[in-house]
């Protein structure tokens, strides 16, 4: 008997619509006329089913024994094992003793159920996850100016049209190639210290030195004010802060620039000529442009250079952010982020506060203040008044925060850490309590894609018989530690639902929005509220902007942002720079991509790609083990030797685990405005880790 | 205490009190000024010229409360009591001094550049006023004839910008070759080449005689028609309180150690009015990076106790790519220890002299390769080595394959899908004979769809190449595989 689902990949924000056929068990996926992918799909995206059927898959809890040994058990002895700690420690060290940690690729139902298991069950405000890994730091600019963030304020199809798209630290021709399909027509900027595929495709492509993008974004905004391609009218009726902004960015001008980025005066330039003669452009960031120290900076920069472009708002113009993780958008708007309640409210706004727990049926005093972000939530662990035990729901910090040694050492100091995930990841196997889940096409939800989309996830085949959602899971630590079973939902509509009313009035406003809209076909985009008894239901909001800001003058707010160091220098022994990001056929840690034959056979393994001339100094050759040493610790991974990058920098996928481990060589440095690490920039040195045979 | 006062309020001491206000807040800091109005930022007036850019789009930023501004002029300095005298009389202790009194326009001895009473003529105007460049922006029509006295590197970019705006510009300059603290004459002949040809009419070798009526006299040939005359013709560091106070003064500033300390321990100086042991050519740039290191000096933040100088000049100006690094002495052929590296293109403007000792840059000269230029830069700053092959590091680093593998017989079209021209060929032969057969044969063209272009042209060579009787679209079977 065959089934067939409309549902969408589980991969990366632009959440391809695809079909999938479960015939007796088997699951194969199609591409659908989807308008974000219109029959597009890519290399993960085809073989993604294959990781329903992992041999490694998860099918029982698992306790770790008194020799040390993960071994199975029920259900029952598991959560009643957890919850009984999770109780002794929070009566003995108090609440914020115990952490949670979420994922970007949690659908809105678990990110919002998770949140609130946080705050009301476990009465904890240590929560976080990983999107403070790569969406904080577009999320805190897109707010600071626009009083909003939602990554494409448009629909994705918009782009088709553009003439010219700047993509400051975008790859999407390797991140989520059906993308590229909406770029076709347009001249792309590109701005990566790497020739990358988009790079590759791109019609001007500038090779900042990693850490200076602020400075490059800074020169350009300069040049388009410099040389009167300023919108001066749209700056004068649609923002503030321009008087404060440019001073700052006038001390840039683009020799002074090229100086510190490298990137050619001509080449800056040549950007802004193309973007400002053009009718209708795009300026789109990525993590090249986002995670780093001052990553909440260099989006302001952008996004100051979109604005005196006058592009924001502006039909056929627009500034986005190309979101991450496959939720990365929901996930960041109904409670996870560790000063937000659902709607995307803050948590320390008195109004929201008490309209968030009239729905919850707590008391607002009931609820905890803000917690404190990944890194230093995952580093308290080693702290004497720190986290004593952490929850990770679908997220591998192991691999993916940064300095990775210290925070594998940070974890394995915990009481007790359990984990909630389909596959032995390398978190799962530091835990002491693992406990099964379902995955995409096991389970209904819904998930917000890049645009701001709301789309539905639909259960295709049958889990494993041991695995459990985690809404379930939430429902039976929640009981166990004394809350009533509604209070924690599994059924992922009538959690949706609620959610639905939690988010009425906050920024990201689902109330208008339910189940039945969703599968009626409607394209609803956040904002979507809930209007008046017989009214015309909202249609929801694919375009932000086009009349006003969410600032209560409803205009947009240039950021004054400097870049006060001057040129970086390389630290002494450390004399090249390692950069980090991703490959086309592996996913975040690849916990999922790497168990996949295709995407092994073709990507197998961790690497650094240098410089012919940077290998030659280092007595390193194609193919060869080469160790990579920064001062936080040292990767043992595969030379890949062209010309494709600079020859003062080197680069390593995130994907790969052990000696791989891009994040063996980052440090714990976050921006101070987001709390996003700097994983784009260490200071390292090469060496041959093995003789090469004749 | 620390009582930091700075004399001088121009862009030397107003980045200075702003490093030392971002600062950990131990520093009281006082800065007289003795303008009304400003600083500007010295980077943007030839666009005020050119483009008009207003006024208070040039300055520079405000200061906070933190900053004690104090608009009068300095008038003496008295080291033992450590006290500031400024001209309304008052009194500003400090326990350390800075100064940072810039330098002031040099106006040569030539008739017609000062009316009677001394003050310059009104068609004479200087590139280092903002108000000046604005002025001549306001009197600059289609037919305005602009004289720019001086080929140093202000006066290159000033023609250099009015020509590429359209304007009618003659550059007078006394000595045989442009920017000649910075080039040598091969490398001034390209940039004085390039000048021609954004339009500016280069007088090279001619003395100036007299500014009078509507132009600009010289010795040897016909007058220029000049209605404004810019004039870059150097500056001379402003030292008179200096040399007042008793401080080791020469011509070109007030000398300084490695520290930008005078021989007074409590009294620093940094910019254009200050002759620190490392530097020769000072820009902008120069003057930033020491108030940078400066404020971490005087707030013993523990960082590098001195200013380190890295020399380097970058015209500035669309088109006119020069870049000069290091001493330019190292430049000539025969300096011991150095290897030459020299391209010269001229027929492209295109000019590249490097002086290398070992595998790190020494020196160089490059005009006309932006890329080199940049990449060297960064090179010369970070005392990293110079790649190996002089020939791609100067005309460009992208080669395709250069991993020394073997060539790819097998040709990969649709990356994301990692379908190569093998697989689909041989979908092509069992029946997918158009794109979209293909698609859904072998994923080909449905991740980012570059290929789409590459599979159909590969699916029109096949069509083109095979024999009709292969086609699947026989609406018979051949009688063999009946047989069969």
């Amino acid at each position: 008997m065959e089934k067939r689902v409309a549902t969408h990949c589980p991969y990366c924000a632009l959440q391809c619509g695809t079909t999938l056929t479960d015939s007796a068990g088997s699951v194969s996926v199609e591409p659908s006329n989807f308008p974000v992918n219109r029959g597009g799909l890519c290399r993960k995206g085809w073989t993604a089913p294959e990781v329903l059927h992992d041999q490694q898959r998860l099918r029982e809890p698992l306790v770790r024994n008194a020799a040390g040994r993960l071994v199975p058990t029920d259900w029952d002895r598991a959560l009643d094992l957890v919850a009984g700690q999770l109780h002794r420690i929070s009566a003995e060290h108090g609440p914020d003793a115990v952490g949670v940690f979420g994922g970007g690729g949690l659908t809105n139902e678990k990110a919002y159920l998770l949140g609130k298991f946080a705050r009301v069950a476990l009465g904890t405000s240590r929560i976080d996850y990983n999107g403070r890994f790569c969406m904080a730091a577009a999320a805190t600019a897109g707010n600071a100016a626009f009083g909003v963030d939602r990554g494409l304020p448009f629909p994705v199809t918009d782009l088709a049209e553009a003439e010219v798209v700047l993509l400051a630290g975008a790859n999407p021709a390797e991140t989520m190639p059906p993308l590229m399909q909406h770029l076709q027509h347009a001249d792309l900027v590109v701005i990566d210290p790497r020739r990358s595929a988009t790079a590759g495709q791109a019609a001007l492509h500038l090779r900042p030195l990693p850490g200076t993008d602020l400075v490059l974004a800074l020169g350009l905004l300069h040049v388009v004010v410099a040389e009167g391609w300023c919108d001066t009218d749209y700056v004068s009726r649609r923002t503030t802060g321009f008087e404060r902004m440019w001073p700052l960015v006038g001390t840039w001008w683009p020799e002074r620039v090229e100086q510190v980025t490298g990137v050619p005066a001509a080449s800056q330039r040549a950007a802004v000529r193309m973007l400002a003669e053009a009718r209708r452009r795009y300026v789109l960031t990525g993590r090249g442009a986002e995670q780093h120290e001052d990553g909440a900076d260099v989006v302001s920069g952008f996004i100051n250079l979109a604005l005196a472009l006058g592009l924001p708002g502006t039909p056929g113009n627009g500034y986005g952010c190309l979101t991450g993780q496959g939720n990365g958008q929901g996930g960041r708007e109904h409670g996870q982020k560790a000063d937000q309640l659902p709607g995307y409210r803050s948590i320390t706004d008195p109004r929201a506060r008490a309209e968030v727990a009239e729905v919850w049926g707590i008391s607002p005093e009931e609820l905890p203040g803000p917690g404190i972000p990944a890194t230093r939530l995952l580093e308290s662990a080693a702290q004497p008044d720190g986290l004593r035990a952490l929850l990770v729901f679908g997220s591998n910090p192991v691999l993916s925060a940064p300095d990775a040694a210290s925070t594998r050492d940070s974890l394995s100091r915990l009481d007790l850490l359990v984990t909630a995930d389909f596959l032995p990841s390398e978190t799962v196997r530091t835990a002491d309590v693992v406990l099964p889940t379902t995955q995409w096409a096991e389970e209904e939800g819904t998930m917000t894609s890049l645009e701001g989309r709301v789309i539905r996830r639909r259960k295709a085949t049958a889990p494993p018989s041991g695995a459990r959602s985690d809404l379930e899971v939430l429902n039976g630590l929640a009981t166990r530690l004394g809350q009533p079973a509604e209070r924690f939902p599994d059924h992922a509509p009538t959690v949706f639902a609620e959610l639905a009313r939690a988010s009425a009035g906050g920024t990201a406003d689902y109330s208008g929005i339910d189940y039945d809209r969703l599968d009626a076909g409607e394209a609803l985009h956040w904002p979507c509220p809930a209007g008046a008894e017989g009214a015309t239901r909202h249609p929801g909001t694919p375009r932000l902007f086009l009349d006003a800001f969410a600032h209560p003058d409803g205009r947009a707010r240039f950021v004054p942002v400097d870049r006060t160091e001057s040129a970086p220098a390389p630290r002494e022994g450390f004399p090249l720079v390692a950069t980090t990001g991703r490959v086309m056929e592996q996913y975040q840690t690849g916990v999922q991509t790497r168990r996949v034959s295709e995407l092994a056979e073709a990507a197998p393994e961790s690497f650094v790609r240098l410089h012919p001339e940077t290998a030659q100094r280092a007595g390193v050759v194609e193919g060869q083990r080469t160790r990579v040493r920064s001062e936080r610790g040292t990767a043992v991974v595969t030379a890949r030797v062209d010309s494709s990058i600079r020859p003062d920098t080197v680069f390593l996928p995130i994907h790969y685990g052990e000696q791989g481990c891009a994040n063996l060589l980052t440090s714990a440095v976050v921006d101070p405005r987001s709390g996003i690490p700097e994983f784009k920039v260490a200071s390292v040195t090469l060496s041959a880790a093995e003789e090469v045979a004749e | 205490m620390n009582r930091v006062v700075i004399i001088g309020h121009g862009p030397a001491g107003h980045r200075l009190a702003e490093r030392l206000r971002a600062g950990d807040g131990s520093a009281r800091i006082t800065v007289l000024g003795a303008r009304e109005e400003g600083p500007y930022n010295p980077a943007l007036f030839t666009r005020a010229m050119t483009a008009g850019l207003p006024l208070e789009w040039m300055a520079l930023p405000g200061h906070d409360e933190d900053v004690l501004l104090h608009r009068s002029r300095a008038t003496s300095i008295d080291r033992e009591n450590r006290v500031v005298r400024t001209a309304d009389g008052a009194h500003h202790p400090y326990d350390r001094l800075v100064l940072a009194t810039g330098a002031g326009e040099h106006v040569p001895d030539l008739a017609g550049l000062r009316r009677a009473d001394g003050a310059l003529d009104e068609r004479v105007r200087s590139p280092r006023c903002p108000r000046d460049c604005l002025g001549l922006r306001a009197e600059l029509g289609p037919d305005t004839a602009v004289t720019v006295l001086g080929g140093g590197l202000l006066g290159v970019e000033s023609a250099h910008a009015l020509a590429a705006a359209g304007h009618q510009v003659t550059l007078v300059h006394r000595g045989s070759r442009l920017m000649s603290r910075e080039l040598d004459s091969a490398a001034a002949e390209i940039v004085a080449e390039r000048l021609r040809a954004t339009g500016v009419t280069v007088r090279l070798g001619e003395i100036p005689v007299e500014l009078s009526s509507g132009e600009l006299s010289l010795r040897d040939i016909e007058p220029v028609r000049t209605d404004a005359l810019l004039l870059c013709t150097g500056t001379r560091p402003n030292t008179e309180l200096a040399a007042a106070a008793g401080l080791d003064v020469a011509a070109d500033g007030i000398a300084v150690d490695e520290s930008l300390r005078t021989a007074d321990p409590r009294v620093y100086a940094l910019g254009d009015c200050a002759r620190h042991p490392a530097v020769r050519r000072g820009t902008l740039e120069t003057t930033w990076n020491q108030a940078d290191a400066l404020a971490g000096i005087l707030l013993d933040s523990g960082r590098e106790s001195h200013y380190h100088h890295v020399e380097v000049t970058r015209a500035r100006g669309n088109g006119l790519e020069v870049t000069c690094l290091g001493p330019a002495e190292l430049l000539p052929d025969e300096t011991p220890g150095i290897e030459h590296v020299t391209f010269h293109d001229r027929g492209r403007y295109r000019y590249a002299r490097l002086a290398l000792h070992g595998e790190r840059l020494a020196a160089a000269t490059l005009v006309g390769l932006e890329e080199a230029g940049a990449e060297l830069t960064r090179l010369h700053e970070t005392g990293g080595p110079v790649p190996s092959n002089r020939l791609a590091l100067l005309l460009g680093h992208e080669r395709r394959a250069d991993t020394g593998a073997p060539p790819v017989t097998d040709k990969v079209l649709c990356h994301c899908n990692n379908v190569s021209e093998s697989t689909l060929t041989a979908a092509f032969h069992a029946g997918a004979e158009d794109v979209t057969a293909l698609a859904a044969a072998t994923r080909a063209t449905t991740g980012c769809g570059s290929c789409t272009d590459s599979v159909r042209r590969l699916c029109e060579a096949l069509s083109a190449a095979a024999p009709p009787e292969n086609s699947h679209e026989r609406a018979f079977p051949a009688e063999e595989e009946d047989a069969a």
